[in-house]
């Protein structure tokens, strides 16, 4: 799917300082964010670079919606300037840690909303955010029986009685 | 700038029924992210595997993706200081199955009392006879009560059994025999860090591992010191690297009863207490003399 399409500058801020990015989420909204802050996103750096080979004014159009998008631009405005070890694609990836204490603030979200945000966090490839995510999901059904975790993250059982009942497919672990 | 971010919040907050909920959001999760979950899962000690054995249970795709990721399984802790021994034996022997052909760690420790021992006595030969793909090796809270037999078994399998891929390997109690012939059926994985708490222990295992090239050392805080006076000296020929960090006196006193060739890349990180005894750097400054190829030394203050 494209997710480039030119628009005309008047709806780009022009050549600052900073360069302004144009974001569409899919119920398309338009939200306008500085480059720096989203350089924590491997897949819209490799936009931009792909922008400077043109001189053409882009948009980069996301599948998720601008409710979700927002999420993650608080997100990379918070951690704007800071090197998270998870982002660098030449670190040894982290071992045991916690999620960070803001993050625990801001991924206080239901279910759904965590699900939407890690899905972006890795359509975006921003490393740390997918990593906090996926620790806060396994934090809500860690110590928990399989019918918790099928309630608290929304899974159907699909498995037939035979195959819940037999040793040889599910019960025996 | 704000002002969009300001739009985009009040659009957050009067849209909590924005997305339709007809299917719940897990099942637009890719299966890597799945994945990433599951590795969190269990990433917290011996529970872990309960829990990714549940989280197996949950449904087809996420048994499917929890068997087919092996990495999963791989952290093996056997360790019984509650709950039924029976179920989280057959929870690590499930692990033990599930991580192969990879490279898993071993945690061996709280053996459970009498009744119990019998079961928990298999599972750690099992897990030990694993030794060819086992990278890190930890046995502590082991009680000397113990009977004789169980550790004459370790110390055979640990004799016995070749190695290669360990790269750590933590004792806090170590059979007392273990020294009486080489390690790993003499084939020493050519690097190898361990983490000590009495330094007889630890020279005793190097004892049995002639061959090791590169060595590096980390003490537990409260490591004791060699009683006996005339402890012999280790021989390591082979030696080519060292890196140990610790208080700058128990390297001192750990250094003396090492013997290795010249050429050795000596790396040590110093622990000073706030008084530095110089008598020590100095004795260690002449035990290096003269048989390093490159030296570094960086002290830290307490």
């Amino acid at each position: 799917m494209p997710t480039i399409v030119s628009v005309d500058d008047s709806t780009v801020p022009g050549e600052g300082s900073s360069r302004l990015l144009l974001l569409v989420s899919s119920d398309n909204k338009h939200i306008v964010v500085e480059e720096d802050i989203m350089s924590r996103s491997r897949f819209i750096s490799k936009q931009v670079e792909g922008f400077e080979a043109t001189s053409q004014r882009h948009a980069i159009l996301l599948p998720f919606s601008s409710f979700v998008l927002n999420k993650v631009i608080e997100y990379c405005s918070h951690y704007r300037g800071y090197y998270l070890l998870e982002d660098d694609p030449d670190a040894a990836p982290p071992g045991r840690s916690p999620v960070r204490e803001w993050d625990q603030e801001f991924l206080d979200v239901d279910r759904n909303m965590l699900l939407r945000i890690i899905k972006a966090a890795h359509y975006l490839e921003i490393k740390s955010l997918v990593g906090s995510c996926a620790r806060a999901i396994a934090d809500m059904i860690r110590g928990k029986t399989t019918e918790e975790m099928r309630e608290i993250l929304g899974v159907e059982n699909d498995f037939t009685p035979e195959e819940e009942h037999s040793p040889s497919s599910k019960c025996t672990g | 700038m704000d002002d969009t971010r300001g739009e985009g919040r009040q659009h957050m907050e009067r849209s909590a029924l924005y997305f339709p909920a007809t299917c719940p959001a897990i099942y637009r999760v890719p299966n890597e992210i799945l994945r990433k979950i599951f590795s969190h899962i269990t990433n917290f000690g011996p529970c872990g595997l309960e829990d990714l054995i549940n989280a197996s249970h949950v449904c087809h795709l996420w048994r499917v993706l929890a068997l087919q990721t092996k990495e999963l399984w791989t952290d093996i802790t056997l360790s019984f200081a509650g709950g039924s021994v029976a179920r989280q034996a057959q929870e690590a022997g499930l692990a033990l199955e599930r991580s192969k052909p990879l490279p898993i760690t071993v945690h061996i420790s709280n053996p459970p009392s009498a009744p119990e021992l019998g079961n928990y006595r298999e599972l750690v030969l099992r897990a030990l006879r694993e030794l060819p793909r086992v990278r890190v090796l930890c046995i502590s809270s082991f009680e000397t009560t113990e009977p004789d037999e169980f550790f004459d078994s370790i110390t055979q399998i640990l004799q016995t059994h070749p190695a290669p891929l360990l790269e750590e390997l933590r004792f806090d109690h170590i059979p007392d025999d273990i020294s009486s012939g080489n390690l790993f059926a003499g084939q020493v994985p050519p690097k190898l860090h361990l983490i000590y708490t009495d330094m007889d222990d630890i020279l005793n295992i190097l004892r049995g591992l002639p061959s090791l090239e590169h060595l590096g050392l980390t003490p537990e805080p409260a490591m004791a010191e060699i009683e006996s006076l005339s402890f012999p000296a280790v021989h390591l020929p082979n030696l080519r690297n060292v890196a140990i960090t610790g208080y700058c006196g128990l390297i001192t006193r750990f250094m003396r009863y090492l013997d290795f060739a010249v050429d050795v890349d000596i790396h040590f990180q110093l622990l000073c207490e706030r008084v530095i005894d110089f008598s020590y750097l100095s004795e260690l400054s002449w035990i290096c003399d003269g048989r390093f190829s490159k030296i570094f030394a960086a002290g830290l203050y307490y």
